[in-house]
């Protein structure tokens, strides 16, 4: 797979107020000595705690934060400085609260012409992201869940080779959230390389093809979601959900509410269908990998 | 050089069409053509025998009204020129394009000036006509480019410094605080500054007619942004001398002008949003 983006050593700490002495600031928290490698057409998911680095990696990446050791190469292997940096890569902050009486279609040309001046594409993401009807309507009157897609759009300007979505499925509604997977998938079909940060694991289930699991600003393990619980010895249990009346089993059951349960251990089997006889199975197979799992076990269970 | 142009021109429209200007257009009307309306009246007379003989003297008294009000308008359009984008999110947006920094803190530092010195020095030149149907008397050529040009150096100061605190505040409050703080110190505490620097260094506060007083109090004026604009216009009035000549004059200008929008500048270059 050709490489798009390489992240060769790189460290960024944020300057934070120092409490020992007053009106001077230290080095504080950021991403440290993090060797990484997009490839074309890769869909990556970017996942840690609160404050393990995720925004600062993208922000890096997308050129707003400087390098401070290391150096990012683009497909070529040449080094690239943060105003390249800009210029190939479409970036999308976590929650812009865009607002005041300007449209989305004016908002969109502005950061067009910021650009480099392509007003032509300005239509395109706005039809990419579903805002076309909101295109005139003051940003102030927008949803959360448009204001999002507002972002996006402003990401996808230019046609970056690179977008970094910082948490873009909070605020959107499922269909919504759907739809976005769908134009990413579309996306990286085409050959564009999507980083997606999220602290949920379950939104970016069966969207990503890798996870990055970062903690501390380091990057402590990546691939597969699956293949990564295997490797970190998490057990996935089979888990069975039944509606209808509590299932007599000797396994574990938990009530998930209307009537419905959850039965953790045996993988399927003619016992348990018996057993299970008069109720309705709703899902059968492993259960899903869990973030907090993951990190636990990355990390050796260590909090935060 | 050109998208730089568009994007000032698009945004000082933004601003200009505010609801800020419902605020600060009325201020500005009654403080620069109104007082010289009322300073151009014959019947004039002011305290302390402040002589209003010719319209140098009277744009020179006028300036007292365009500090008090076209240097609010100044904070009042620039206090957030940062910190609401920055707070919003929308800062990390813009510093992720393609264009510059530089380019960007010009865009921001070009739109509020123009915003504030377009209309201030259209109403001060309103303000040189309005003396000269009142008076019969036009301010000479070289009194109304000192006027003019010193009146826009000072709304450019206070721009510039707005933008600077609005770059270091983090929230809305302490935007607003620095800003109107700024302008609250230069326009109403710079005379007891003044007169806590002289009891520190011994010297009689008040009097004017005390030369080292006077001399004191026209150099710590040098620091301060009202100072410099009322030196500025003081050069083109007769028998005023305080004991500065117009090199350290112009030089303080030159360094009011130039350092807080340099400070801008170097500061959108290194924000982390």
């Amino acid at each position: 797979m050709q490489v798009t983006l390489q992240l060769e050593g790189v460290t960024f700490r944020h300057l934070v107020p120092d409490r020992e002495r007053r009106f001077r600031r230290k080095l504080g928290p950021g991403i440290h000595d993090l060797d990484l490698s997009l490839g074309e057409g890769e869909l990556v998911g970017l996942v840690g705690r609160n404050g393990a680095g995720k925004s600062t990696l993208l922000k890096v990446m997308a050129g707003i934060l400087p390098v401070q050791h290391g150096v990012v190469r683009d497909r070529k292997g040449t080094a690239q400085p943060p105003e390249a940096l800009r210029r190939m890569v479409g970036h999308m902050p976590e929650q812009v609260r865009w607002q005041g009486k300007r449209t989305p279609l004016a908002m969109l040309q502005e950061l067009a012409v910021m650009d480099g001046g392509r007003l032509d594409l300005v239509q395109g993401a706005i039809r990419l992201v579903g805002l076309q009807e909101q295109m005139d309507l003051p940003m102030d009157a927008l949803s959360q869940g448009m204001r999002q897609r507002l972002t996006l759009a402003s990401a996808m300007l230019g046609s970056p080779e690179v977008l970094l979505l910082d948490e873009p499925y909070n605020g959107l509604d499922p269909a919504a959230a759907r739809s976005l997977t769908r134009v990413l998938t579309r996306l990286a079909q085409r050959g564009v390389s999507v980083v997606i940060s999220s602290h949920h694991l379950h939104q970016l289930e069966g969207v990503v093809n890798r996870l990055l699991l970062l903690d501390r600003g380091r990057l402590i393990a990546q691939g597969p979601a699956d293949r990564l619980s295997d490797d970190l010895g998490l057990e996935r249990p089979w888990e069975t959900v039944v509606e209808g009346e509590r299932p007599e089993v000797d396994d574990k059951v938990e009530d998930l509410g209307q009537r419905r349960w959850s039965i953790q251990g045996p993988r399927m089997s003619s016992e348990l269908l018996t057993a299970l006889e008069g109720r309705e199975i709703i899902q059968h197979g492993r259960r899903k990998v869990n973030l907090a799992d993951l990190l636990d076990r990355a990390t050796g269970g260590e909090e935060e | 050089m050109a998208r730089v142009a568009w994007l000032t021109g698009r945004r000082a429209a933004r601003q200009w069409w505010s609801t800020r200007t419902v605020v600060a257009l009325p201020l500005l009307l009654l403080a620069i053509p109104g007082s010289a309306w009322g300073l151009s009246d014959p019947k004039t007379t002011l305290p302390a025998d402040i002589p209003l003989d010719t319209p140098m003297q009277m744009l020179f008294v006028s300036s007292l009204f365009i500090l008090l009000t076209a240097t609010l308008a100044a904070v009042l359009y620039a206090w957030d020129g940062v910190s609401r984008d920055r707070a919003s999110g929308v800062l990390e947006v813009h510093l992720g394009r393609g264009m510059g920094r530089r380019g960007q803190a010009t865009v921001i530092a070009a739109s509020h000036l123009m915003v504030t010195t377009l209309p201030v020095l259209l109403l001060a030149m309103v303000a040189i006509v309005i003396i000269r149907i009142r008076t019969g008397a036009w301010a000479s050529f070289g009194d109304s480019v000192v006027f003019l040009g010193s009146t826009v150096l000072v709304v450019t100061w206070y721009t510039a410094i707005a933008l600077l605190a609005s770059s270091y505040a983090r929230d809305q409050g302490t935007a607003i605080a620095f800003g109107v703080g700024v302008w609250f110190l230069f326009t109403m505490l710079w005379l007891l500054v003044t007169s806590v620097l002289a009891g520190l260094a011994g010297i009689e506060v008040g009097s004017t007619a005390n030369a080292q007083w006077v001399q004191f109090e026209a150099m710590v004026d040098l620091l301060s942004p009202n100072g410099v604009y009322h030196h500025l216009l003081e050069l083109r009035l007769d028998g005023v001398d305080r004991g500065l000549g117009p090199g350290p004059v112009l030089l303080a200008a030159l360094a009011w002008t130039v350092l807080p929008l340099w400070w801008f500048q170097r500061r959108i270059e290194r924000l982390a949003p």
